[in-house]
């Protein structure tokens, strides 16, 4: 059993996704000074963070 | 202009999903046994999240019904079939090793935290603060240790890097077969339960795409 929470479990798959779609993959150009390796959520649009934090805060009015 | 999804041993099987901005999907083969599930765009923009959200949803559902699949960095935009089978052109080999490596596979990704306790204080100086981040430092390369030993007979391939910076320790990603997949989860919880002064979170099953380029360190 995991001890991660909905919402903790919830933002770090959003972090993971992001993650992988903009910094891993296949290299096409070969430019890799586009990927922001190793720098989590740089690039992250604010929407989608604050995307994030309104489903914690959801989340956690959800809780009991 | 051309968005790059994935690439896929012929002949690719392409789910009905459409692609970013709901432009259809369609194949172009760029080697004699390769493709590239690619859409058409306006060019290049910044990489929103209507746009990486798409993206991703088209990479799973490419995942899910073919073998093996090379996720493409999402940035990489292309002017158009040609030049996708340029920028290509003799990277065969390492494309086929590539697919080998991740087939029958997808990638777990684990990340851990410090369990932060409301007693705990504040590093109060500089002295104290520079001693939590060494501390955490350490806890994180143990961590990975134990990570790679507990899982080793179960992936094919894993890679971690410390991060150690705020309540993040470390951020891991694993290639397990499918078949191993219950079998991974059960054997991080057994280091979970071996580590209750850190939190694991376990995601996936994702697409490979930690696991797309040979040297996946070197990238």
């Amino acid at each position: 059993m995991s001890s991660a929470s909905p919402a903790l479990q919830q933002q770090v798959t959003l972090i993971e996704l992001v993650d992988r779609v903009l910094n891993k993959g296949v290299t096409l150009t070969g430019d890799i000074t586009l990927s922001v390796a190793g720098v989590d959520l740089v690039y992250v649009g604010l929407r989608l963070l604050l995307a994030s934090v309104s489903t914690l805060e959801r989340l956690d009015g959800e809780s009991p | 202009m051309l968005h790059v999804y994935a690439l896929l041993r012929r002949p690719a099987t392409v789910p009905a999903t459409a692609g970013i901005d709901d432009a259809p999907l369609r194949v172009v083969t760029v080697e004699s046994e390769i493709e590239a599930v690619v859409s058409d765009t306006n060019g290049p923009g910044a990489p929103g999240e209507a746009a990486i959200l798409a993206h991703a949803r088209v990479v799973e559902a490419l995942a899910g019904a073919n073998d093996a699949v090379l996720p493409a960095r999402f940035a990489d935009r292309i002017a158009d079939e040609d030049d996708l089978r340029q920028r290509l052109h003799g990277r065969r080999r390492e494309l086929t090793g590539a697919f080998r490596r991740v087939s029958g596979c997808v990638e777990m990704g684990v990340r851990a935290f410090r369990a932060t306790k409301a007693s705990q204080p504040r590093p109060d100086s500089g002295r104290a603060y520079m001693q939590r981040r060494l501390d955490d430092v350490g806890s994180a390369e143990q961590l990975a240790r134990q990570l790679d030993e507990a899982l080793a007979a179960l992936v094919r391939e894993g890679t971690s890097r410390v991060l150690a910076s705020g309540e993040s320790l470390l951020a891991a990603a694993y290639l397990v077969p499918r078949a191993e997949l219950e079998q991974f989860r059960a054997a991080i919880g057994a280091v979970e339960r071996a580590r209750p002064e850190l939190t694991l979170v376990t995601t996936g099953p994702w697409p490979p795409y930690s696991f797309a380029l040979l040297d996946a360190d070197a990238a």
